[in-house]
């Protein structure tokens, strides 16, 4: 079998003006892998895919395909694919030509444009649809057709820009496990840009998370919500994120709001500006622990976020008890020892 | 209280009122005329004479050349607006900053008076020997020409200077239309490898092809009406070299009196821009 693209980024840095959108960006995305940019908006995910697909020029860095120089070569000759946000159809042309164009382009004979076309619809299931004009139909089809576009070229590299957010929830589930299965079917090098931190960790082999225009962490979907290595991606890994309270070393003993947490003497016996990390179901309320009120109380259906105020922050407990607490209620925090992470606040990084 | 439908009425009487006077009324009139014999010349001739001015129009051979001459006017006229119009737009999209400077250049000869473009152009651009085309002819060893004397150079003259005067309403509308085509697409149609001539003839010709059908509409029936411009810089002439209908109908009823065969020259007009108007709109009915 065809061998896949390597993908290697070397010390990509973009700047427009004097606001600097990347810095100084490294990674290798590996053959038939499919990867996901994680990261809010403005991170600099989407720029980065828009330079894989020669779109955006940058300042700084080098970029290989499979060991070789890409770095100046225009779109076209890149060979790869992409499923833009807005899908970017030709309102124009009918699906059929929106799907045939990158063929017609690339001087595809016409018996086989008719093949190709078909088999790439027949796979996103819009075969029906080919007559029409990407106006008549709904977003999930027009997304489909982009889908179909995509593929039907059979190009090196796939580049989807956050391909689902224009759906609805429902059809959004629906449509990420037929993306899955796709890479899954074809075994192309993808490189997935979401906000959505459930689509990343579902779809992705490896998650690249970006943050203020930094690569902050490169990981397994499990690696990156168990092991997140700085605050930054700390507090913005997992649904609801990880409460981050401030903390001391005492006497070799961890302390939150002047309560003891656990023995930490190992590693430090008095350091002070640490944070500890703790995610929302690992809080239990109880008799003793940390002061705290009940601020909002959040029902999830199966389970609820119950937001407390520890000295003036908001901290969230999720629990899927059914608890009898109301809103301004004092109650007792503490936090599970065993779960906790622990970050120099200087630094930002995991200790 | 008076009901809103009535009070509407009431506001609107006014002004159907006005257009059946300066509008309906003489057209109406005009096609009673051109059924008449009106000559002032031949006063004793006048009375209802049937079609015969119309079977006259059909043998009169200068008829026929004013008639060719509107064509040629019309259609190279608007073809050139487009042609230059596009070419213009599509250059100042891609200048970053400072676009206003030639929106606002473009304005400027769309609202001066036609007939100040004639004469402007017959004084200060064309004349021999003074002008400023003939001036840079000169310069660039081609010598001098009589750009509105010699018939050929004389209709060539009269389109340019219609293309000249009218080019910046299609280059700003066209420049409207480009401006809003989505970036996407484009983004799309270089990583499908779809060069620049081919993202042009396929994604943005495609895109304007409202705004082109709306720009032939809109300068075919001003060409078709075309006067004042013309009348200022040639008077139709040399001889009847740049007398398109407009100018035949209007020397055949007022320097020559003959109001009958005058109307009828000016039916046929209003007929072939009527017609005209007419197929372009079911075009652009039919492609939207």
């Amino acid at each position: 079998m065809d061998k896949g693209l390597k993908i290697e980024i070397k010390n990509i840095t973009k700047k427009y003006g004097k606001v600097t959108i990347l810095e100084d960006v490294n990674l290798t995305i590996e053959p038939n892998e499919f990867f996901a940019f994680l990261g809010p908006s403005g991170s600099g995910k989407t720029t980065t895919l828009r330079i894989l697909a020669g779109l955006e020029e940058i300042n700084n860095g080098q970029i290989f395909f499979n060991s070789k120089d890409i770095t100046q070569s225009s779109p076209g000759s890149r060979d790869v694919a992409m499923v833009f946000q807005s899908y970017a159809l030709y309102p124009h042309m009918s699906v059929f030509e929106n799907i045939s164009f990158p063929l017609k382009m690339d001087g595809v004979k016409k018996n086989q444009i008719n093949e190709f076309v078909k088999q790439a619809s027949q796979r996103v299931k819009i075969e029906h649809l080919l007559n029409r004009k990407p106006g008549q139909l709904s977003g999930g089809q027009q997304q489909r057709v982009a889908l179909a576009r995509a593929i039907v070229r059979k190009p090196k590299l796939f580049l989807l820009d956050e391909p689902l957010s224009n759906l609805d929830a429902k059809l959004r589930l629906e449509t990420r496990v037929e993306l899955k299965n796709l890479h899954k079917s074809l075994n192309v090098t993808t490189v997935y840009v979401t906000h959505d931190q459930e689509e990343a960790m579902t779809l992705a082999n490896r998650i690249g998370v970006f943050l203020k225009g930094k690569l902050m962490q490169v990981g397994t979907p499990k690696e990156i919500f168990d092991n997140p290595a700085s605050l930054d991606v700390a507090g913005f890994i997992g649904n609801p994120p990880m409460n981050l309270l401030d903390a001391e070393i005492v006497d070799g003993k961890l302390v939150v709001e002047g309560k003891l947490i656990k023995n930490y003497s190992t590693i430090f016996k008095n350091k002070k500006d640490l944070v500890v990390g703790i995610r929302p179901n690992d809080i239990s309320l109880g008799e003793d622990g940390i002061e705290a009120k009940v601020y909002l109380i959040e029902q999830l259906g199966d389970s609820s976020i119950i937001n407390l105020h520890i000295n003036k922050k908001i901290v969230k407990h999720k629990t899927g008890e059914n608890l009898t607490l109301e809103e301004g209620e004092d109650v007792k925090v503490s936090l599970n020892p065993d779960k906790i992470y622990l970050f120099d606040k200087i630094t930002g990084l995991k200790i | 209280m008076m009901s809103e439908k009535s009070f509407a009425t009431y506001l609107i009487t006014p002004s159907i009122i006005v257009l059946l006077l300066t509008t309906t009324f003489p057209i109406l009139y005009l096609i009673w005329s051109s059924f008449q014999n009106i000559n002032l010349a031949m006063p004793w001739m006048d009375g209802f004479v049937g079609f015969k001015n119309y079977i006259e129009m059909f043998q009169d051979k200068q008829f026929w050349k004013s008639f060719r001459l509107t064509i040629t006017y019309t259609a190279s006229t608007v073809i050139l607006q487009l042609i230059i119009g596009l070419g213009l737009a599509l250059l100042v999209l891609k200048i970053p900053k400072a676009q206003w400077v030639f929106r606002l250049m473009a304005i400027l000869p769309i609202v001066l008076a036609p007939v100040v473009v004639g004469l402007f152009w017959r004084t200060l651009m064309l004349a021999p020997d003074f002008g400023i085309i003939d001036f840079f002819t000169k310069t660039i060893g081609l010598g001098s020409f009589a750009w509105l004397s010699e018939p050929r150079l004389a209709v060539i003259s009269v389109i340019l200077i219609h293309t000249w005067q009218w080019t910046p309403f299609a280059f700003l509308v066209l420049l409207a239309s480009l401006a809003s085509l989505p970036t996407d697409l484009y983004e799309a149609a270089k990583i499908d490898k779809a060069p620049a001539y081919k993202r042009f003839f396929y994604i943005t010709l495609p895109l304007i092809r409202p705004a082109i059908i709306i720009i032939i509409i809109i300068r075919s029936m001003v060409a078709l009406s075309a006067y004042a411009a013309i009348y200022a810089a040639t008077r139709g002439g040399p001889g009847t070299a740049t007398e398109i209908l407009n100018l035949y109908a209007y020397r055949t009823s007022f320097l020559e009196v003959n109001f009958g065969y005058g109307s009828t020259l000016a039916v046929f007009i209003l007929l072939i821009t009527i017609t005209v108007a007419g197929i372009l709109y079911s075009i652009r009915k039919k492609r939207s």
